[in-house]
């Protein structure tokens, strides 16, 4: 029970005494409410602390215009080839990561200033209210009312006036616990996700140096939508503490496939493939596959990472009429007429994962081969792998056939042995089946879903209107928000508040009626 | 990462240095980010108890993050230096060469 729960309860028991015979529940409540602890924290440490991140985050930002004008001119001016462009990209992580630190403590500094405000306003409320509450306790008597009408009411008015206070100081501690632990929880999420924003140190702590560790976790996708980072900060930690667990000569021969890739985007590639369970002969194949291309930003992207965003390959959708919804047509991730939602959900988050998978996907293990890389390649291989991992959910869930005989969808034994074949695998984390039955389970798993996404982990998702049932991937957090991948092709963003308050139904409105709530996830193991 | 001869480059010396003392002038900047950073010492108990976690995992996480970005950028100052004398020492090997042809 949260401080705000307990006061709303006492509240509600205050604002029901209307009567002296009441007097002692009256005092006894007031009791309680006093007993509840006030918001915690020092508003001024607080508030100095969001100084210094403002102060850290401006200079910050100081030495991103200073790195950036470096590599775009004075490096350029100074130096010329193709060891100095390796330079200048390097020279330009080197800023990015200073930019996302201005940015990072900005926020962060504002965030803990508009936390310092709110809790010293609920402190103060709450102790105005406490301070009332005192007094309605004193009107009722130092037997609390016991004996109320006989002994301790001189004026039968001081009951009444004991309870206006007790309504009026219950009230304010209320609105006072309300204020911090809604402020209090918007901070602490805030927080969380800009922890992960911190990737460099990730990398460098499993093993690689500063300069490569700040260079590979700069690495964006070069795709039509923004792309976003090629390695998430999970995938970081997991490449680098598997190096160290190689033997040396393996290291070795891993490092020197780093140090010979083209650009700093194939590295990356070659670390996410790495931390995807890839084994090093894997991982030397596939690099033979895009090392012609390793200076091919947008190549590596199209070709390596999905869109998730817009559900297109190389920016272009399939069966997508022009200015269509999404949802309302087939776009080329989109499970189609099949009822495969988990194994295409499953597969295009292992896809996001994987590299290696991702390429076999795009091109058939055969870059430069005309063809091998055509929108209806692709979508047919993608789709036959939704196929095959429907039909090994179906035997793991004792269907009596497999599709297209039997087209049922999977249940939750199916779905977990997909979680864990594919995500299991790629992340290195076992994955269970976390069943949902109400806003308080949402909220109980809200803080762990955030922290699974930001660190680059997906989490399968499950809801229902009742009737029809359907299952999606959560692949993203902003720390108010959740981005939600639905196997028809696309993903949106919800508040973590729809998501708590299961009002999920505008990701499926586009089949109505949509399906707003949510009964299960799939949560790696922690 | 893999550098594939273009065929050419050019190098200023100079100009080279310049960089080099630019990007060392970014690093005295960080050094005096990093303590804006550390310059209150807070206890997690000051955030709140339900902030306190979170502020402790970002505080630590970003610490770390600023010294990794200051390593990082005395590595590049490093190499830029050496990449610097390398072309030096090639340059005045190549005069040596050619004194001795033309002797």
């Amino acid at each position: 029970m949260s401080a705000l729960s307990d006061l709303q309860g006492c509240q509600s028991t205050i604002d029901s005494a209307w009567s002296i015979v009441a007097a002692p529940l009256l005092a006894a409540t007031i009791d309680s409410a006093l007993g509840v602890p006030a918001p915690d924290g020092s508003p001024a440490a607080i508030r100095a602390q969001g100084g210094a991140y403002l102060k850290a985050g401006a200079t910050c930002g100081q030495v991103a215009e200073r790195l950036d004008d470096v590599a775009r001119n004075k490096l350029p001016a100074a130096w010329r080839g193709d060891v100095a462009e390796t330079a200048s990209q390097a020279v330009s992580a080197l800023s990015d990561d200073g930019m996302i630190a201005r940015n990072v403590l900005g926020q962060a500094g504002k965030a803990l200033q508009a936390w310092a405000d709110n809790l010293a306003a609920a402190q103060r409320d709450d102790s105005s209210g406490r301070d009332i509450l005192r007094s309605a306790k004193s009107r009722l008597g130092p037997l609390g009312g016991l004996l109320s009408s006989l002994i301790e009411f001189g004026d039968p008015s001081d009951f009444v006036i004991a309870v206006e206070e007790a309504r009026t100081g219950i009230a304010s501690m209320v609105t006072a616990a309300a204020l911090a632990q809604n402020s209090g929880e918007a901070t602490a999420s805030l927080l969380t996700y800009l922890a992960d924003q911190a990737r460099a140190e990730r990398a460098e702590s499993g093993g690689l140096d500063p300069l490569d560790a700040v260079v590979l976790a700069s690495q964006q996708n070069a795709a039509s939508d923004g792309g976003g980072d090629i390695l998430t900060a999970a995938e970081l930690t997991r490449a680098s503490a598997l190096m160290t667990g190689m033997s040396p000569a393996q290291q070795q021969a891993f490092e020197r496939l780093l140090a010979n890739a083209k650009s700093p985007a194939e590295a990356a590639y070659l670390m996410k493939a790495l931390a995807a369970g890839n084994s090093l002969a894997v991982i030397q194949r596939f690099d033979a596959l895009i090392h012609p291309y390793g200076n091919d930003l947008a190549w590596l992207s199209q070709h390596l990472a999905p869109d998730l965003a817009s559900g297109t390959y190389d920016g272009v959708s399939f069966y997508h009429w022009p200015n269509l919804k999404p949802g309302y047509g087939y776009d080329t991730y989109s499970q189609g007429g099949v009822n495969d939602c988990v194994a295409a959900s499953t597969v295009v988050a292992l896809a996001s994962l994987d590299p290696v998978f991702m390429l076999k996907l795009t091109t058939g293990g055969r870059p430069g081969v005309p063809g091998s890389d055509s929108l209806s390649a692709f979508e047919n291989r993608l789709h036959q792998v939704y196929i095959s991992s429907y039909q090994t959910g179906q035997r793991a869930d004792g269907d009596p056939g497999v599709y297209p005989k039997v087209d049922g969808g999977l249940g939750s034994a199916g779905e977990n042995v997909l979680a864990n074949s594919d995500l299991g695998t790629a992340t290195g984390t076992p994955y269970h089946y976390v069943s949902l039955s109400g806003t308080g389970d949402n909220q109980a798993v809200l803080s762990q879903v955030q922290k699974t996404v930001d660190s680059g982990q997906p989490v399968p998702i499950d809801v229902t209107n009742g009737n029809d049932s359907h299952q999606m991937v959560i692949i993203a957090s902003n720390g108010g928000e959740l981005e939600i991948y639905n196997p028809w092709g696309y993903s949106m963003w919800v508040t973590n508040q729809q998501f708590v308050s299961n009002q999920l139904g505008a990701l499926t409105n586009s089949q109505p009626p949509g399906m707003p709530t949510a009964f299960g996830i799939e949560l790696p193991s922690s | 990462m893999q550098v594939v001869p273009d065929g050419g480059f050019s190098v200023d010396l100079a100009e080279l240095g310049g960089v080099a003392g630019q990007i060392g002038v970014a690093y005295d900047d960080l050094t005096t980010a990093i303590s804006q950073y550390g310059q209150e010492t807070p206890s997690a108990g000051d955030f709140g108890s339900q902030v306190a976690g979170s502020w402790s995992d970002f505080d630590g996480a970003w610490a770390q993050e600023l010294n990794v970005l200051g390593l990082a950028i005395s590595e590049m100052v490093s190499k830029i230096h050496t990449v610097g004398s390398n072309y030096s020492t090639a340059d005045s090997a190549n005069v040596r060469n050619v004194d001795g042809v033309a002797g």
